[in-house]
């Protein structure tokens, strides 16, 4: 007696819904990639220290930070970087009534990411009173600088 | 003679194509629904930062996107920083017509007004200063309570999220 011999059905990859599905899963990851990065916001009550501002307003405690780059920034005629001024600006925390207030100024050409690592510094050591000084209301060189304590 | 009915044929909607059809749409809208919504402009590059609680953009604030001083953009329309002053006014003037008890939440001093800086990272501190001197010099004073200061007071600034460690 002859067999027949069963004929096996072969697989095929059907490429119309291939391009399809391919298409989609690109858009997808493509769409959601750009969210990755996660936008954060550091707020600002009193940003700005000017001729405008009330000549009653009285700081009990300033602390001027001068950022001339990420690298280099100035505290009490001490230079640290992002991270050192991070550690540094936690020791003002400590201070009973927290009535620090730092104001920071820059050069000209200091990027705003140095001056975002500054604010960045101080939003980490939880001090939200922050004022920033323009460029044309800056001390004259030699004039005093407001008294900042000792860490 | 008898004639012989024509066979009409029905109209058939294909599920699958229906459903990736709808996917995609969903997935487009969702995406640029998004950035439209917070006037937020996709091509600036933003600072990084650790610090900073999640973005969110409150009615009576303002997002202001800045490349430098002679390249803002609110909205989609391009501005130079010296005519920000006029248009945040103008922006208060539109938001007291179109949502009045918004417009007395100001008028009383529940809410300041205030804006949203996204600003360029490689932008310098001299644009940075511009921009802090254009939001002293707004004057919003119609809007707020009697004998407030002329200017706004709250910047919120935006930055990227520090990954890893």
């Amino acid at each position: 007696m002859k067999i027949k011999r069963r004929i096996a059905k072969r697989g095929r990859i059907e490429v119309i819904p291939l391009i399809d599905t391919i298409l989609i899963l690109l858009i997808f990851y493509m769409s959601f990639s750009s969210f990755e990065t996660k936008e954060k916001r550091i707020d600002a009550k009193m940003p700005l220290i000017s001729k405008t501002m009330n000549p009653g307003t009285k700081f009990e405690l300033d602390l001027t930070l001068h950022v001339y780059s990420q690298s280099n920034i100035l505290v009490n005629g001490a230079s640290y970087d992002a991270e050192g001024l991070r550690e540094q600006m936690k020791l003002f925390t400590t201070t009973p009534d927290q009535s620090v207030t730092v104001i920071i100024e820059g050069e000209p050409e200091t990027k705003y990411q140095a001056i975002i690592s500054a604010l960045d510094a101080c939003a980490q050591a939880k001090l939200t009173k922050v004022a920033f000084r323009p460029l044309s209301d800056k001390p004259a060189a030699g004039a005093a600088a407001p008294a900042a304590p000792a860490p | 003679m008898r004639i012989k009915r024509r066979i009409v044929k029905r109209g058939r909607i294909e599920i699958i194509p229906l459903i990736d059809t709808i996917v995609i749409l969903l997935i487009f809208y969702m995406t640029f629904s998004r950035f439209s919504e917070a006037q937020r402009e996709a091509s600036l590059k933003l600072p990084e930062s650790r610090a900073g609680d999640e973005f969110k953009k409150l009615p009576q604030q303002l997002i202001v996107n800045m490349h430098s001083s002679e390249h803002a953009s609110i909205g989609g329309m391009k501005y130079k920083v010296t005519e920000l002053p006029g248009v945040i006014r103008n922006y208060y003037m539109n938001l007291s017509r179109t949502d009045p008890s918004l417009a007395k939440k100001l008028k009383d001093g529940d809410v300041k007004p205030s804006i949203i800086l996204r600003g360029s990272r490689d932008m310098a501190y001299k644009d940075l200063s511009d921009f802090m001197r254009v939001c002293a010099k707004t004057d919003l004073r119609d809007f707020l309570p009697p004998n407030s200061p002329a200017g706004i007071t709250e910047v919120t600034f935006t930055a990227e999220e520090i990954r890893g460690k």
